[in-house]
């Protein structure tokens, strides 16, 4: 195996929160998801060659799995009433706190509804990313970030509400 | 639901999931949408090419008259600098096409206007071969008619006119084909990429 792919691997088996959490916001079965991790991964592959380190892998990274995710028009997206979150792979053995883990499970099940750049900017909002660093990975303004932030997150919080949550 | 809450759980999160192939080999062949594309259209080129090769003996395999075989090599080779140059830029466009690594507007405006771009050559390419198919069908028919002894004043009014009807239908049906393929094989990921740039937009 070459260095460069031996290179390649060590640092998808780093990083490789960011396939589980691209895979989890886009798409709603564990088949799916694993689909997706692997074009994401052959994506990366080929445009490894063209990474000059400008920037920090990580983002480099996201900027490629979310292209590749927001492109991946695979299937009709399922109806989230139809939604089984049950048969996503649950982590195991993990010592999440009940609440947060019930939480994070209706906030993916949530995010199904939202459009493939709603989806991308709660993403880099969660990742901590500022108004200006989403901007940038989405190729739009710092204000049109945050505009596009503030409206996504408020829809969010209204399809939480609408499927019975109370906080 | 407090969304910055929830980032601790967010960061914590099990990736057993993901499974890392050990080699790049051991990765399927690429599914997306871009990829298939890709694929499509390079079968269309092999086939294209073909197809364009075996144009070369038609007069042999129909029999064509030999006095007719000049016209038929004259639009012959019409057709071979046409195709060349059209089928050298659709092996550039799919060598070229990549998700480019740029930021998603960027990346995506790329690949769109590239598409768009690919199937405008689609199109003027398919109506340039409309002439060439036309001295084709007239060469065969003069041939046939001279291989009898006659020759086109020998065809009857009645004949002469099926023969334009036959004409304008297979032009009809040749441009709204072409048409109709692109919009099927392509129209669709080319409206929803399109949806995604105009949701990109500044609000």
């Amino acid at each position: 195996m070459e260095i460069k792919e031996k290179e390649f691997l060590a640092l998808m088996s780093t990083h490789k929160g960011i396939l589980h959490k691209v895979g989890r916001m886009y798409m709603d079965t564990a088949e799916d998801q694993e689909d997706l991790h692997q074009e994401i991964i052959i994506q990366l592959w080929k445009s490894y060659g063209n990474f000059k380190g400008e920037s920090e892998f990580s983002s480099w990274m996201y900027r490629v799995a979310v292209n590749t995710a927001i492109t991946y028009f695979k299937k009709e997206k399922r109806r989230s009433d139809t939604f089984a979150y049950e048969i996503v792979k649950e982590p195991v053995s993990e010592p999440y706190d009940t609440k947060k883990e019930e939480q994070l499970a209706l906030f993916y099940k949530a995010v199904q509804q939202l459009t493939a750049v709603e989806k991308a900017i709660i993403l880099y909002f969660m990742e901590g990313l500022s108004h200006k660093e989403i901007g940038s990975q989405l190729g739009i303004t710092e204000v049109n970030a945050r505009v596009k932030l503030n409206r996504t997150k408020e829809k969010l919080q209204d399809i939480i509400k609408k499927s019975g949550y109370e906080s | 639901m407090n969304l910055d809450e929830l980032k601790s759980a967010w960061d914590k999160e099990n990736t057993s999931d993901v499974s890392i192939p050990e080699t790049v080999r051991q990765l399927k062949n690429a599914q997306h949408p871009l990829d298939k594309l890709k694929r499509n259209m390079k079968n269309e080129w092999f086939l294209q090419l073909i197809s364009i090769i075996a144009l070369a003996f038609i007069p042999q395999l129909q029999n064509i008259h030999y006095s007719l075989w000049p016209f038929y090599y004259l639009a012959y080779s019409f057709l071979l600098i046409i195709s060349a140059y059209y089928l050298n830029r659709f092996r550039s466009f799919y060598k070229q096409i990549t998700h480019y690594s740029t930021d998603t507007k960027d990346s995506l405006t790329a690949i769109y206007h590239e598409f768009k771009l690919n199937i405008e050559r689609y199109h003027s390419f398919g109506f340039l071969l409309l002439p060439f198919g036309l001295a084709w069908i007239a060469i065969f028919i003069c041939s046939k008619l001279l291989n009898q002894g006659r020759n086109l004043e020998s065809i009857s009014n009645n004949t002469k006119i099926f023969l334009l009807v036959a004409v304008i239908v297979m032009i009809t049906v040749v441009v709204f084909g072409i048409l109709g393929w692109t919009k099927y094989y392509y129209g669709k990921y080319l409206k929803q990429l399109k949806a995604v740039l105009d949701e990109l937009k500044s609000d």
